[in-house]
């Protein structure tokens, strides 16, 4: 059984390495006796999330697949021809850009873009790949949510964080067991 | 043939005509295929609002026949003063100044592989939910795309003969269009 995870940071296991046994991905295919590939984007926005999903289902297929979304108002920027992974508060811009830059933002489109990203992921469901979902962050407002939403952010999920704010070491053993029992009562298995 | 839903940029809109002359060629396609049409045009758009419109759409509806004509991949969407625009190089919609800084900021083989996931996304959406669905594109394209089984094989833009003063099809070109696209569909087997 072959088992890929997309996502930001989350995914990635930061500040941990992504090989290490100890992140949540690993143990979950541990668990499940599955091959893993780790397709995060550090800092990722949706955006890039999406497209490394399309870039991975035109080449390659996978029995299940973990997309954990970012927050929703992250967002990709080009600076001289470089791509960057941008949202609120960041640090990798000066804060007068970041927040010229929010500030000019219609949300409404970027919060329609999520739900369409989420909804187009849905589609790719099929008995092939069987795909959960899920968000890393609270969301803005409801929306009808796909089969085999996973029901918790990641971030409420880690009570104890990192300095850089994600998940420490501890916590992903508690992520994993939330994913797979989350697989099981879906029956993904 | 019941209903079509069409989407795409001012090629399919029936720019200077309007979208409900009946001689623009969805008007005249659908009509030669008895067929209801949603055209989901976005006026200028960029192949980001294109593909939001087929989101929208099939969050809600379904079709018996799906048409895309994605338009040029560099054009892109803006967000000012909470306003989301349509640019595109060249436009007049905004200062040259401030579109010129824009694009030169612009990694454009992104725009490439977002256009080239866009495709892969809408048919897999189409086919996984039994909608024939036929894409093209409005403007010819100059580099490499794995393009899916069924792409119309001409650019809109190429089938105009007669350009009216702001670029788009004269009539008789649409007739011309809705023809060629019409003989496609036929050929393969999709209407």
């Amino acid at each position: 059984m072959k088992i890929v995870f997309f996502g930001d940071s989350y995914t990635q296991g930061t500040p941990y390495p992504t090989d290490s046994k100890d992140i949540w991905p690993n143990i979950v295919a541990k668990h499940l006796d599955a091959d893993v590939e780790n397709k995060y984007v550090a800092g990722g926005s949706n955006h890039a999330i999406l497209r490394n999903i399309c870039r991975y289902f035109q080449k390659s297929s996978c029995d299940i697949a973990i997309v954990m979304w970012s927050h929703w108002s992250r967002t990709e920027v080009h600076v001289k021809e470089q791509v960057y992974q941008l949202q609120p508060n960041g640090h990798s811009f000066e804060d007068k850009f970041i927040n010229d830059y929010y500030k000019n933002r219609n949300l409404e489109i970027d919060w329609e873009d999520f739900v369409d990203k989420i909804w187009l992921c849905d589609k790719l469901n099929n008995h092939h790949t069987r795909i959960v979902q899920g968000c890393c962050f609270e969301l803005a407002s409801d929306f009808n949510k796909p089969a085999n939403w996973f029901p918790y952010n990641m971030h409420e999920l880690a009570l104890k964080k990192t300095p850089c704010g994600h998940p420490h070491i501890s916590q992903h053993k508690d992520i994993a067991r939330a994913m797979i029992q989350h697989i099981e009562r879906c029956d993904l298995l | 043939m019941k209903k079509i839903a069409l989407f795409g940029c001012s090629s399919v809109d029936g720019t200077p005509f309007g979208v409900d002359h009946p001689s623009i060629w969805p008007n005249l396609l659908a009509k030669d295929l008895d067929a209801t049409l949603d055209n989901c045009f976005v006026g200028s758009g960029s192949n980001a609002a294109i593909f939001r419109k087929f989101c929208e759409y099939f969050q809600t509806n379904t079709a018996d026949l799906c048409l895309i004509f994605w338009s040029f991949y560099m054009r892109a969407e803006i967000h000012m003063d909470e306003k989301v625009y349509q640019i595109t190089p060249g436009t007049k919609s905004l200062p040259a100044k401030y579109v010129n800084k824009f694009y030169s900021h612009q990694n454009l083989n992104t725009y490439k592989q977002d256009l080239q996931n866009k495709i892969w996304c809408v048919d897999q959406i189409c086919q996984k939910n039994n909608i024939p669905i036929l894409q093209g594109t409005a403007f010819d394209i100059d580099f490499d795309l794995k393009l899916p089984h069924i792409w119309f094989p001409h650019s809109l833009h190429s089938l105009i003969e007669n350009h009216t003063s702001c670029g788009h099809a004269q009539l008789p070109d649409h007739l011309k269009i809705k023809d060629k696209i019409k003989d496609y569909l036929i050929e393969k087997k999709l209407v």
